[in-house]
């Protein structure tokens, strides 16, 4: 290493601290991934809600006739209902922007959310999400749609 | 859960250095933070194998690299470069810090992006040529190919030299 490259290491490790620090919950409620069902009182209600509430969804996306692609909610886990009081819980909405389609939908269904895709024409690559609606960080039910522009990459 | 405070507490500790990585990189503090934030997002959703390794830092790099590179399409990358030249920056008072860290963003900025990424990894995080090329993914070669020609390039930037000669006096 010369002086050039010792200088330059320098200069490169006096970068100033980040204006705003990362905030590591936002990361972790907005990406829950898989978890248990919380509640080992009455796992069989919670597995009868999560069927009807499916077969509900299903019938609604069927005889909505919309030529958006939509999913069905929730995975296999059922801990995003309460079981005990039936009213819907919260959660954050992940940021998936900048994410590609298949990840942003792995996000979204582990955080119990579901999704409705339109492809916009963008200078991104095909198949990454260029924006979301509602935005990261926002408190919505579980269940609820978010709409995602996803690049055709032209 | 434990995995849950694990990951914070490894967020709070590194989050700031990888700020400060992904500025180097990306040459603004908005697409730093989303570089990182995107790249400890992936790395969560993996966290319970990545704990088990020695050094989650060294994954996370690895993430950031290659989100970063998959990024090169995008517009604000590339809007990056034609702005603010030298000229004004050495204008200014260069034995500020604050001009020195815009001088040394400004010359990183107008590097190809993966020598700026081998720059960043072999002189700001102190990475081996070997562990550069692993947080690539790319050869031991490609890496002295491109330090070679990232060094000749900063080398023959004169408001650089300035810069960190007046630093080191």
């Amino acid at each position: 290493m010369d002086d050039f490259e010792r200088g330059l290491s320098t200069a490169l490790k006096s970068t100033p601290p980040p204006p705003v620090e990362i905030d590591p919950a936002r990361i972790v409620r907005g990406t829950a991934r898989r978890h248990p069902v919380r509640n080992f009182v009455a796992p069989v209600l919670a597995a009868a809600l999560v069927a009807a509430v499916t077969v509900a969804v299903v019938l609604a996306a069927h005889s909505g006739g919309s030529n958006s692609p939509t999913n069905v909610p929730g995975g296999p886990s059922g801990a995003s209902h309460s079981a005990a009081t039936g009213s819907p819980a919260r959660v954050v909405v992940p940021l998936v922007v900048r994410l590609h389609l298949a990840e942003a939908r792995h996000v979204l269904d582990q955080s119990h959310l579901r999704w409705t895709v339109t492809r916009v024409s963008t200078p991104e690559s095909k198949g990454v999400v260029v924006a979301q609606g509602p935005r990261a960080g926002a408190h919505v039910v579980a269940g609820s749609t978010v709409s995602l522009r996803v690049s055709r990459g032209t | 859960l434990g995995d849950e405070e694990e990951f914070s507490t490894f967020v709070r500790s590194s989050s700031g250095e990888l700020q400060r990585m992904a500025v180097l990189l990306t040459g603004d503090w908005s697409a730093a933070q989303d570089l990182v934030q995107v790249a400890l997002t992936k790395s969560w959703r993996r966290w319970a194998s990545i704990r088990r390794q020695d050094a989650p830092e060294v994954y996370v790099r690895r993430v950031m690299m290659s989100t970063l590179l998959g990024w090169r399409k995008r517009r604000w990358v590339h809007e990056i470069s034609a702005g603010d030249l030298p000229d004004e920056a050495t204008g200014a008072d260069p034995s500020s810090s604050v001009a020195q860290h815009e001088v040394v963003l400004g010359a990183l900025r107008r590097l190809p992006e993966r020598q700026r990424a081998v720059v960043v990894l072999r002189y700001f995080v102190d990475l081996s040529e070997q562990a550069t090329a692993e947080t690539l993914g790319c050869s031991v070669g490609t890496v002295k190919s491109h330090a070679f020609r990232a060094l000749s390039a900063l080398r023959s930037n004169p408001a650089l030299r300035a810069a960190i000669i007046e630093e080191s006096k």
